[in-house]
């Protein structure tokens, strides 16, 4: 199965946490909707943390969806910002976690 | 022993929602930089069908009357299946005062407190004072950036005067569709005021780009156009579509 870009930036414990409260029948389905979720949170940290000035061009990678181009990008990027998308990542697990046990 | 299903309780239908708000979400805050491509391919329509859909739009847009009903549904389905995307008179069951009309050419939009170095109406702060009717614009306002806007005179709402709070934040940024039929061009733009300079003469009016973009002054269109709603407006950015 192909990894996505922002995959091995989110915690896999957290993420196998949400799925395995769904039905086995739903866990694919479910899988692939907070993959989307994640995808969308992970765009929006690098956007947030992106100078206007490069705004429509990292916009531009970041919809392209590849892979590898994303990886090489986010590699050069500081330290900083990996970070902060790991943890964005996390919280963003956890609070879609909340949100589902209501 | 299984385990009991009792202990998986999460809903999918819940994640769906979650994800349909996230996304809404984040096309507000980046909705201006996001790279501009076409919503979908047309479906290919036969030329004399072609024709007599723009034939169809062009007297609406003309006669500026309501159309009946069923016509109407009829006209935006052959429109939808023209354009590849559905268009749609009514959204939510809101309408706009008008779907067809005559669009006034209005000055640049002021949308943001600095957007012109030149205003200066807080003295020393070169704040615009006067707020514009829908509020400022979204955070993202890149200068060089085509701004396609519309104006509809809202006020003229039948129950306007009683939900005016909630019909601002409904109209607010919505993206509709503007069609020349006359000249086949299509723009989609975004509601930015709901009120006009002169709502007797113009049902519309347009900000300087979209004027030029839609061709909407064309010696053959006079000012005439077309407006529906986009359903799927999270999917369409604004720009010109050629038809």
């Amino acid at each position: 199965m192909t990894t996505l870009w922002f995959e091995q930036y989110a915690s896999d414990a957290l993420y196998n946490s949400v799925i395995d409260g769904f039905a086995a029948d739903e866990q694919m389905v479910a899988s692939e909707k907070l993959l989307m979720i994640l995808e969308l949170a992970a765009r929006e940290i690098l956007l947030v943390e992106t100078e206007d000035e490069y705004l429509a061009e990292v916009a531009e990678l970041l919809s392209s969806k590849d892979a590898a181009e994303i990886t090489d990008w986010l590699s050069n990027q500081p330290l900083s910002i990996t970070d902060s998308l790991r943890e964005r990542l996390d919280r963003t697990i956890l609070q879609i976690q909340a949100q589902l046990q209501v | 022993m299984p385990s009991p299903s009792a202990s998986k309780t999460f809903s999918l239908q819940l994640l769906e929602e979650i994800y349909q708000k996230k996304q809404q979400e984040f096309a507000l805050k980046f909705d201006k930089v996001a790279p501009t491509t076409p919503i979908r391919d047309p479906r290919p329509t036969p030329e004399p069908e072609r024709d007599e859909i723009f034939a169809k739009l062009e007297a609406a847009a003309a006669s500026l009357s309501i159309m009946p009903e069923k016509e109407l549904l009829y006209l935006e389905q052959q429109v939808s299946d023209l354009l590849g995307f559905e268009i749609s008179s009514s959204l939510d069951g809101q309408r706009l005062t008008h779907s067809f009309g005559k669009m006034q050419a209005l000055d640049e939009f002021t949308l943001q407190p600095t957007q012109f170095e030149t205003v200066a109406s807080v003295r020393g702060a070169a704040i615009k004072r006067g707020r514009p009717s829908l509020g400022w614009d979204k955070q993202f306002l890149d200068k060089n950036e085509k701004q396609y806007l519309l104006a509809n005179h809202l006020v003229l709402l039948e129950d306007w005067h009683q939900k005016y709070a909630h019909y601002k934040n409904w109209y607010k940024w919505r993206k509709l569709l503007l069609i020349n039929p006359f000249n086949r061009i299509a723009v989609v733009v975004e509601l930015a005021s709901y009120t006009l300079p002169n709502p007797m003469q113009f049902q519309f009016g347009g900000s300087p780009d979209l004027i030029r973009a839609s061709q909407a002054w064309s010696p053959e269109a006079q000012g005439l156009v077309c407006v529906f709603f986009i359903p799927d407006a999270v999917n369409s950015k604004p720009g010109v579509l050629k038809l």
